[in-house]
């Protein structure tokens, strides 16, 4: 018997983590997931990087290769592992043998993406894999191939599937979303306080983002929104405001109408001001009740079970 | 001791998911289903707090500075027979991407023996040099767009092209690699009388 209060900490765990949800909203997860994978995965070339010459791998420590398993020089071998990840993300997208297709996309994009990046940084955030290598290795723990599937994997022993079983993955993937944000606001709040919000500051960050020849492909809305500093100051409170308050996502699903067409135009509005891009923004779309899109249907009650 | 805790940390989310999923064919969620929910939401939430990147947990450390009054970029630019510099377009560079390049160039390069930067420095010499001769016979560079052309995702900074056209390429061979410190004052602007200020930090072939 779990003595209160942790027995109510434990029903608030279950009633977050396991509260049911759909296996088309789940499925939608895995396409998004796979396709954004496949397009970064297809607009680089890890295989090349392995291959740069030795002095551009001198710098890395070794620990930093050992925990990728990155090891400079084989270029053939990682264009082989280039290629099994594509067939692999493949596979995920269209759901056929999707989820042990997922463990190894996630597993080897955890060894290809930093290629990217690790001979000056072991840390390759940003770049378009940090999401959903997180996300494939969690959908291969999943159900995501009950629905939208050339090839469902049968539930064992012709058991009916609890809606719970698609709720934690999408919750899980929702969360590691919502990091991004909170982690964001939290590492400017620390590194530069209140101050960060200044308009000095966002003036500064938009004209040199704006002024850099190497660096810009949109100027007119930076420059503009540089020579209004009250429209400064707004940006500044805002986007703190916005990424301290979007985990509400998580756990409102009526704040997701707004915040979610708010956060895709964040990222639109930093591209076109700061050309800066954010990769993973399609993969907001998994707080989407694409159920509910479809068919009229709402989420919000227990799912019945797909198959027995 | 960062990267080994990072990539135990992986490893632990990998064997954990590969034991959930190997419950998941069941029906529902299964004891290690709770354990693969627990142990991700408090690696992830651990890397953020502390701001410690165990990527893929990641910290998501972005712009937390204030951005100074004068910035400092580091350039490359290529130079013919005759001293004159041009713009090398970002394609060029790939498979690298130039915000990579250049912070390898800024963090790294200077840490080298002489021998190793001007190997480094020669090979994108190279890069630079083959990369100019297609764009000048209209041929595609750069080698991130082979699969899916314009719509290939873009890195994280967009970058301009400077060699959109045949007409744009500089028709003479690049002798020399140059890679400059340019500083300016983003509210005077680099348009400014005087506005750049540079300075060499790296010469190849070295004079």
């Amino acid at each position: 018997m779990i003595p209160f209060p942790l027995a109510t900490v434990q029903q608030r765990w279950d009633r977050f983590w396991f509260a049911p949800d759909s296996a088309v909203n789940l499925a939608v997860a895995r396409i998004l997931v796979s396709a954004q994978a496949l397009w970064v995965l297809l607009s680089r070339d890890y295989a090349g990087l392995s291959g740069l010459p030795a002095p551009f791998w001198a710098g890395t420590r070794i620990s930093a290769r050992l925990r990728y398993l990155v090891f400079p020089g084989h270029e053939t071998l990682e264009s082989t592992l280039q290629v099994v990840a594509i067939g692999a993300l493949i596979a995920v997208l269209l759901g056929f043998y999707a989820r042990p297709a997922s463990l190894i996309a996630g597993a080897l994009l955890y060894h290809l993406a930093p290629l990217e990046a690790l001979f000056w940084t072991p840390a390759p955030y940003v770049r378009g894999q940090t999401l959903v290598t997180l996300c494939l290795i969690v959908l291969g723990a999943s159900r995501c191939d009950d629905a939208l599937a050339i090839r469902p994997t049968p539930a064992a022993g012709g058991q009916a599937v609890s809606g719970g079983a698609y709720g934690w993955p999408l919750r899980l993937i929702q969360l590691f979303l919502a990091e991004v944000y909170l982690f964001s606001a939290l590492t400017k709040l620390t590194a530069s306080g209140w101050g960060w919000a200044s308009p000095t500051n966002i003036r500064n960050w938009l004209l040199r983002a704006t002024d850099d020849p190497e660096w810009t492909v949109f100027h007119q809305l930076g420059e503009w929104l540089a020579s209004h500093p009250a429209v400064c100051l707004g940006i500044g409170v805002g986007t703190l405001l916005f990424e301290l308050g979007f985990g509400l996502a998580l756990f409102r699903k009526s704040t997701r109408v707004w915040l979610v067409p708010a956060a895709l135009l964040f990222h639109l509005g930093i591209l076109f001001s700061m050309n800066l891009t954010f990769l993973s923004a399609p993969l907001l779309l998994v707080f989407v009740d694409w159920e509910k899109v479809g068919s009229g249907r709402s989420l919000d009650r227990p799912v019945a079970p797909e198959r027995t | 001791m960062l990267n080994l805790a990072a990539g135990l940390a992986f490893s632990g989310f990998l064997v954990l998911a590969i034991l959930a999923g190997h419950e998941a064919r069941g029906a529902g969620p299964s004891r290690y289903t709770g354990r693969l929910i627990a142990y991700a939401a408090v690696v992830s939430l651990a890397a953020g707090l502390t701001g410690r990147d165990l990527w893929p947990f990641s910290a998501w450390r972005m712009m937390r500075w204030t951005s100074p009054d004068t910035v400092s970029e580091l350039r490359l630019v290529g130079v013919d027979a005759s001293g004159r510099e041009y713009p090398v377009d970002y394609r060029a560079w790939q498979p690298l991407s130039l915000e990579e390049l250049t912070s390898w160039l800024e963090r790294v390069r200077p840490t080298l023996p002489i021998e190793a930067q001007d190997s480094a420095a020669g090979y994108l010499l190279g890069l630079a040099n083959r990369a100019r001769e297609a764009a000048a016979s209209g041929h595609s560079f750069g080698v991130n767009r082979r699969f899916l052309g314009p719509l290939a995702a873009p890195t994280h900074l967009l970058h301009p092209e400077h060699w959109k056209t045949p007409s744009d390429v500089p028709t003479a061979p690049f002798t020399r690699l140059r890679v400059l410190r340019e500083s300016w004052n983003v509210t005077r602007g680099r348009a400014a009388d005087g506005g750049v200020t540079r300075s060499v930090e790296l010469e190849f072939p070295r004079p």
